[in-house]
């Protein structure tokens, strides 16, 4: 016989429902590959390439040959390459540099400006005669030289017609190498251009430059924080998609094992030794662990990445406690809808006709994306905000967002929301109870209501 | 007369128990009584409603009208007490054997390591080595049968219920499952089973309920339907064929003697001569055995299969077949 130290109470029934329901959906290889390493693999991928282009690229060192019958340029361009090769030295970024080039459209050029990385110690050689072009084309075909570049004197004069400069370079320039020496030729000509017309480069750049921005937002508290206008869209759109990513996954979850255990004929047999209430109540557990363990995993790599980028200030405590609330919320309702589809059917094929309809509803948020971030107080955000099965993914979207929200309205999402929960999960339980049994063809809407009202 | 068990103390009492799904009616007002410790078998041909019943004992399903009691309340609350077989087989294909028993034991209220140790035991008892570590599809279907049995007796039940538990099995693993079961028997517990082969229930049943249409037919013990269905027929062997025609004279003299047919025996040509209900066979069988020479004369030995054809054809019935095929569309399983 049983003694008493071998038993275990009625709790423990829908704990073990839920372990085996974590177990043989987290704790398996589809789930580690598909939910772990695959986003870890992405990350893993990208840091790998960060960490490749970071690497210190070789030196750089050689000769360059500049025709200029004036000698302006090839002063300025020896000048342009000991600042090259200082700045590398000390590791200083041109930030002004790169943002005017940036704001020209050069975009290679803005780059290579706040670049330190690699040794550039790069010689000039000054050529007066423009009949000693084709001796050095032959050196630099030769790799002798590391380029060349022609002077027409026309670029030096006010009215220089936008007069090209020539250049070559060797077979195997780098598009990186060739970039700095075009900025700094190009640099030095501008330069030359403006001294041989008498003018002064440095005084004269310094009056072009556009005054810095400094823009700051009114920060929740009352004080002023720094505004960071594009990670603040975002981050109302990864919350929202944190929250649509981690409750689907698991109610897709719940959705398959319940038809498993159907077509396996294996629901009898539990129905024997748990009532549909605990094995409805341990599946729905079982898998709220699987979507936790997927909310923490990715919403705590995102958390990870903005700590990071010293940007967690972004994400407000009360946004935490408010994505804990409509987690539970969009949980529960998705998981129930997923429950009853999955006892009513027989095959994945027949719940893709039960599952459309309530799809349709459950991805209106992800279409009303635009619309409610740029209008979080719009009437479509407000009026979607009180939708049951939309409510937490619109919330999430109006919160995560810089507009506050009114008090009234979360207070009312958070009672129709949950009180259309407790409903839905009543009647998702009933048809639970009756589905679980059926055999053969999937039921209509109306015999799905009709099993709800069985007593 | 033939009365049903009483109810107090009994391990199952339905009480106008009443079921429809749609326009079938399942099971009309059945009322019975399974005392403690009996092994009872409902019998009947496929969609008797047999299954139906079962069900609605396990609170699977619940009756339209009528009351269920196991152990003198519910069932789901009683449901550690009890062990069940279902009539569809069901396991978890990629599940090991011993995790999938162990849940199983875990379900019905063992702790983990006495689910574990159990079902081991069991393993070796039930002639299924080696297979703890297997997954449940790799197994053939008799061994996945035997699991599912071992997931019913695990937690060691007051009342194991079985639906249809011989129907797949090859003789051997049937031998072996009705051995089982009276050992469990034997130790005290109260047995359920199903079936629609009436000679396993005769041989292992102390009582019986058959079932047909959803009606109760007969609710009894076996030697109450045995004393009730007295056999009438007296079986008469000759020692020569020529002999037949004085048998059929000698028979149609004698008075409550109802008929006199010839069927084809195991050793040949026999005679049932058939006795009316108000007669006494015995006088019969002492004239035709001083009357003629026979091989061997003896009262019909009376069988389930008899009484449920006589009982099926006495309430103006048809007889169904025995292994009829199931209902198809969208309905409650049922029997």
């Amino acid at each position: 016989m049983v003694d008493a130290s071998e038993r275990h109470g009625g709790f423990g029934k829908v704990v073990s429902v839920a372990w085996r329901e974590f177990k043989h959906t987290a704790l398996t290889k589809a789930f580690v590959f598909g939910a772990v390493i695959l986003p870890i693999l992405i990350w893993g991928v990208m840091a790998l390439s960060a960490l490749f282009v970071s690497r210190e690229p070789p030196p750089l060192t050689g000769t360059f040959a500049i025709i200029d019958p004036s000698g302006l340029v090839i002063a300025e361009a020896e000048k342009g390459f000991r600042r090259e090769a200082e700045r590398r030295r000390e590791g200083v970024a041109n930030v002004g540099a790169a943002v005017k080039a940036m704001s020209e459209g050069d975009a290679n050029a803005a780059m290579a400006l706040t670049d330190t990385r690699g040794v550039v110690e790069i010689t000039v050689r000054g050529v007066s005669d423009p009949a000693a072009a084709d001796s050095l084309r032959e050196e630099v075909r030769d790799n002798k030289l590391l380029g060349m570049a022609e002077i027409d004197p026309k670029i030096l004069s006010a009215d220089h017609g936008n007069t090209p400069l020539k250049m070559l370079v060797q077979t195997n320039s780098s598009p990186k190498h060739t970039d700095l020496y075009e900025r700094i030729v190009r640099d030095a000509a501008v330069r030359a251009r403006v001294a041989n017309t008498g003018g002064d480069y440095e005084s004269m750049q310094t009056m072009l430059q556009r005054p810095p921005l400094n823009t700051e937002r009114i920060a929740r508290g009352g004080g002023v924080a720094k505004d960071r206008g594009d990670l603040r869209m975002l981050v109302p759109i990864a919350f929202m998609m944190l929250l649509w990513i981690s409750t689907f996954t698991s109610g897709q979850y719940l959705l398959t094992t319940t038809i498993e255990e159907k077509s396996n004929k294996v629901m009898e047999v539990l129905l024997s030794a748990v009532s549909p209430m605990q094995l409805l109540a341990g599946k729905i557990l079982g898998q709220a662990a699987v979507s936790t363990v997927i909310l923490v995993l990715y919403g705590g790599a995102a958390f990870s990445l903005l700590a990071g980028l010293a940007l967690a200030d972004l994400i407000q405590p009360s946004l935490i406690v408010y994505l804990v609330l409509y987690y539970i919320m969009a949980y529960f309702l998705i998981a129930t809808i997923m429950a009853a589809i999955g006892s009513a059917v027989s095959d994945l094929r027949e719940a893709q006709a039960l599952v459309t309809p309530a799809m349709l509803v459950l991805i209106l948020p992800m279409v009303l994306i635009v619309p409610i971030t740029d209008s979080p107080n719009g009437t479509l955000a407000t009026v979607t905000s009180f939708i049951p099965p939309a409510i937490p993914f619109v919330m999430m979207l109006r919160l995560g967002g810089p507009e506050p929200i009114a008090f009234w309205q979360i207070a009312l999402s958070m009672v129709i929301g949950f009180g259309s929960m407790f409903g839905l999960l009543w009647v998702g339980a009933r048809i639970f109870r009756v589905g679980v049994l059926m055999q053969g063809k999937p039921p209509t809407p109306l015999e799905l209501a009709r099993w709800a009202m069985y007593r | 007369m033939i009365r049903p068990a009483a109810s107090d103390g009994a391990a199952i009492v339905l009480e106008k128990v009443d079921k429809r799904f749609g326009a079938t009616h399942a099971v009309k007002a059945m009322s019975l009584a399974v005392p403690r410790g009996s092994l009872c078998g409902f019998l009947g041909p496929n969609g008797a409603g047999k299954s139906t019943s079962i069900r609605m004992i396990m609170s699977i399903i619940y009756p339209d009208s009528g009351q269920v009691r196991v152990f003198g309340g519910s069932a789901l609350g009683n449901k550690d007490r009890i062990g069940y077989l279902p009539e569809e087989r069901g396991l978890y294909r990629t599940m090991r054997v011993l995790e999938f028993l162990t849940y199983m034991g875990k379900l019905k209220g063992l702790t983990p390591a006495a689910a574990a140790k159990r079902a081991n035991d069991w393993l070796a008892r039930i002639e299924l080595p080696n297979v703890a570590k297997k997954r449940c599809q790799e197994l053939s279907k008799g061994m996945q049968q035997k699991v599912q049995f071992i997931a019913a007796v695990l937690h060691d039940p007051e009342l194991l219920i079985l639906d249809e538990p011989f129907s797949g099995l090859d003789p051997v693993n049937a031998r072996l499952l009705m051995r089982l079961i009276e050992e469990l028997h034997g130790d005290g517990r109260t047995i359920i089973f199903s079936t629609h082969q009436m000679h396993t229930a005769e041989r292992l049943c102390d009582r019986v309920v058959l079932i047909n249409r959803g009606e109760k037919l007969l609710d009894a013990t076996l030697d109450e339907v045995r004393a009730e269905f007295d056999p009438r027929t007296v079986v008469v062997e000759l020692l020569s064929g020529a002999e037949a025609p004085r048998l059929e004279s000698l028979a149609a003299t004698m008075p409550h003697v109802a008929l006199t047919e010839r069927v084809d025996g195991k050793n040949g040509d026999e005679w049932h001569v058939h006795v009316a209900r108000d007669g006494d066979p015995q006088p019969v069988i002492a004239a035709i055995a001083g009357a003629l020479p026979v091989r061997s004369i003896a009262l019909k030995q009376v069988s389930l299969e008899d009484v449920f054809v006589e009982l099926v054809t006495a309430g103006g019935g048809t007889v169904p077949p025995l292994s009829d095929p199931t209902t198809s569309g969208q309905e409650v399983n049922r029997g």
